[in-house]
């Protein structure tokens, strides 16, 4: 398991408050005409079309066999991933931001460190990029292993809900539903679940690692994603079934993950009720 | 994933435009922000979005200033106002307008979907 840079990435929302804007300050947007910010943009597109690698690999996918193009871009992308400090130059690589990781080494001929994108540079991707669906799919294949619940349901999710699943880019965005006071959609449980969900999202300021981040990603994309639109299509529509259900009742590991979650919440719930039956002013 | 079209939301508190942007694109539709009434015309007039939600309050420029800006280049915008404070003389003038709709913060899920639904149309 990665464990990451502390205080720089511990939830969700240090990805809205300080990940994202910090990146679309140092990097730019898509829209970008600078070329340090196309080169860092290309490097993730790489290591997100194509998976983990190390630079050598990346820098082949342009010069497949000129040995001296592939070692100057190699370089190249070396200082954009660590960043230098050589010759009096300093400049922070993109794994200063935790946007990229080390994955591995790599055990080939000329061994060295396997890069990835981390859950956060996922997110950031999904954003910027302008993927196709293709390409979403593509990433989902590279990443399921960090991303089991969502990327690594991806077809299945796909052949219930079809194209609502690329939606996950949402969470690029940074809209993370957690403003509920502004929308008065209290009559719901979605709004239990999702405070809930917020609640236990800020409390992993206290664990750095990529798998809570993932849970915590994957708890956000089931219930916002499936469970909130299907409560309101249901009003309309009179369809009794919640399409999160039917996702539910087809995959087993799911099931048991999100009733977890559900018991979690109740638990939460009834334990702060004790605390405010317990208030006895006269 | 192909969208059902634009909505542009100009609010300048940002707790505001985030749920209700992540409302409207759990509904189906690309999201445009701006944070005040100058920006939200000149968002209008890059993007030409099917519909509009202006905050009545905002800095730079209000939201019916922003509205009778708009009107005067694009008399079939549709725009709905959002407001904690209503001022309903300035409504009543909107209203003359062709303005939508003014609903009043905080507004429910179930309400924008309808709102939505009544009133979105391609630019």
């Amino acid at each position: 398991m990665v464990i990451l840079n502390e205080g720089k990435m511990s939830s969700l929302l240090s990805y809205k408050y300080y990940i994202r804007p910090t990146a679309h300050q140092l990097y730019g947007n898509k829209a970008s005409k600078s070329k340090h910010h196309q080169n860092v943009h290309k490097s993730i597109k790489i290591l997100a079309l194509e998976g983990p690698m190390t630079t050598w690999e990346m820098a082949k996918i342009k010069f497949p066999t000129d040995n001296a193009k592939i070692r100057s871009k190699e370089k190249e992308y070396r200082r954009l991933l660590i960043g230098r400090i050589d010759k009096g130059r300093f400049s922070d690589g993109v794994m200063d931001l935790n946007l990229i990781l080390i994955d591995s080494k790599s055990t080939k001929r000329n061994p060295g460190n396997r890069y990835r994108l981390s859950l956060f540079g996922i997110l950031y991707c999904l954003d910027q990029m302008n993927f196709s669906e293709k390409e979403i799919d593509r990433i989902a294949k590279n990443y399921e292993i960090i991303l089991p619940l969502v990327f690594g349901k991806w077809e299945f999710l796909k052949s219930i809900i079809g194209k609502h699943v690329y939606n996950i880019s949402l969470l690029g965005k940074g809209l993370l539903f957690d403003n509920l006071n502004i929308i008065s959609i209290k009559k719901d449980e979605f709004y239990e679940l999702i405070s809930y969900f917020g609640i236990k999202v800020n409390t992993l300021t206290e664990s750095f690692n990529e798998q809570k981040i993932g849970e915590a990603i994957s708890l956000w994309f089931y219930v916002t994603m499936l469970y909130f639109p299907s409560l309101m299509a249901d009003r309309k529509s009179k369809r009794n079934e919640k399409i999160l259900y039917k996702v539910l009742r087809k995959d087993q590991e799911l099931q048991r993950w999100f009733l977890d979650f559900l018991s979690e919440a109740k638990n939460f719930y009834i334990q702060r009720s004790k605390k405010l039956e317990g208030i006895s002013i006269v | 994933m192909s969208k059902k079209g634009i909505i542009l939301i100009a609010d300048d508190d940002s707790a505001v435009l985030d749920t209700t942007s992540t409302l409207l694109e759990l509904f189906g539709y690309s999201v445009i922000q701006s944070r005040n009434g100058l920006e939200a015309i000149s968002k209008y007039k890059e993007y030409r979005p099917g519909l509009v939600f202006l905050d009545v309050k905002m800095p730079k420029m209000d939201g019916y200033r922003a509205f009778f800006e708009i009107k005067k280049e694009f008399p079939n915008a549709k725009i709905i106002f959002m407001t904690a404070h209503a001022d309903y003389s300035e409504w009543q003038k909107a209203k003359s307008k062709n303005a939508l709709e003014l609903i009043e913060k905080p507004y429910s899920a179930e309400e924008l979907k309808d709102l939505v639904e009544r009133f979105y149309t391609e630019e």
